[in-house]
């Protein structure tokens, strides 16, 4: 049992090392990202006329331009207006790009946003879901398995100190403390007026 | 040196068990949203210092405090009508509360969404400091500290396996290989993907 224990540890440690480090280093940017330098978002705006005859749906739209104007990200929005006007959001971790296009049809406005380093750790940091192709559900996959890790880690970690240990009562201590004060934390975020 | 290493990666980690497994939690929940509808009431209150000041904002934190709420004024939410009742959203972790203030300042009806057990997890997520407690401030402390030990014990937990006698080949294998995916699937989703 505890060979089975010591190797789900290790392993799972060895796989999801990069996504864990990531997020956690990730996490302390976005905590504390008032204190490093940033750079602005640098924006670039381009025209290009079009002529498109598919249907103007929402997701038909969407994959078209992406597919035409070789745009990164995936698309998280596309409205048309009263007017016949269209606007489709893609976004990454990197940046974003608008995708503008008058009631004319006959053109499209580019607007694509860089994030500077700190944003773009932000952006790793929050991206969810299992949305927008394959790379997105494999990113969605390994942020799913780096949080089961988290709790593996846990349960695992305990279990192996409680084989291992001859002399328990220090982590036993540790662990009192732990789960108490995060149980008293909760508890009082439910309850407290 | 072995021993003083996987004594601090065990002890440091078994003080902060409890964090691992809400952040696991938390972020699961950030992934895969859970319908957790929030339990509601309402309540009314009569304000002794009955203040009315002429910035909206400023009068929503002081009937909060006479009120004993800790956490945040929404400005987007906070207004004065033109007959002179204020309402403002006040909001912290697990907990929004909807305030409506009387002309005069000395009455205040509260409508309180408490989130439960998920909601309150999910909001321990990286919780830094909160206005108005000390005692949930802490967390912040804790956040710091668990997020330095979980980097610690990534850079500790390969120390402890590398110093392990052999054979160690698939584990280096697997670290490699899930490294390099991990990079490779990071660098996709921050500029190609």
């Amino acid at each position: 049992m505890y060979n089975a224990l010591r190797i789900t540890h290790l392993y799972c440690g060895l796989v999801l090392l990069m996504f864990v480090v990531m997020y956690f280093t990730t996490g302390v940017v976005m905590t504390h990202g008032e204190m490093l330098p940033k750079r602005a978002t640098t924006e670039v705006r381009t025209e290009q006329a079009i002529s498109y005859a598919g249907p103007w749906s929402q997701a038909e739209l969407a994959t078209w331009a992406k597919d035409q104007f070789s745009i990164a990200g995936r698309p998280i929005q596309a409205t048309s207006k009263a007017d016949g006007s269209w606007e489709i959001r893609y976004a990454n971790a990197g940046g974003d790009t608008r995708v503008q296009i008058p009631p004319s049809h006959d053109k499209a406005v580019l607007i694509t946003r860089t994030r500077n380093a700190v944003d773009a750790m932000h952006g790793l940091h929050r991206l969810h879901g299992y949305s927008g192709g394959w790379v997105y559900a494999t990113w969605a996959a390994m942020y799913d398995l780096s949080s089961v890790a988290m709790i593996v880690f846990g349960i695992t970690g305990i279990w192996m100190w409680y084989v291992l240990s001859k002399r328990r009562w220090p982590g036993a201590v540790l662990l009192a403390g732990s789960f108490g004060y995060a149980a008293a934390m909760t508890l009082y975020l439910m309850y407290a007026r | 040196m072995r021993r003083v290493i996987l004594n601090v990666h065990l002890y440091l980690l078994l003080a902060c068990s409890s964090y691992l497994i809400i952040f696991g939690v938390s972020s699961l929940l950030m992934n895969h949203p859970v319908d957790d509808p929030p339990h509601k009431a309402k309540w009314e209150a009569t304000l002794v210092r009955g203040e009315v000041r002429g910035d909206a904002k400023q009068q929503a934190q002081s009937v909060a405090d006479e009120l004993g709420l800790f956490g945040w004024v929404i400005p987007w939410e906070t207004r004065r009508e033109a007959d002179g009742t204020l309402r403002t959203s006040f909001a912290r972790p697990g907990t929004k509360y909807a305030l409506q203030v009387s002309p005069d300042g000395k009455h205040v009806t509260v409508n309180e969404e408490r989130g439960g057990f998920l909601a309150v997890t999910r909001s321990l997520h990286a919780l830094m400091r909160v206005p108005g407690s000390l005692w949930v401030s802490t967390w912040g402390w804790y956040t710091r500290l668990c997020s330095v030990a979980v980097l610690f014990a990534a850079a500790s937990g390969v120390y402890l396996f590398a110093v392990r006698p052999p054979p160690r080949r698939t584990g280096w294998i697997s670290l490699a290989v899930a490294g390099a995916i991990s990079l490779g699937l990071m660098a996709w989703v921050m500029w190609a993907a």
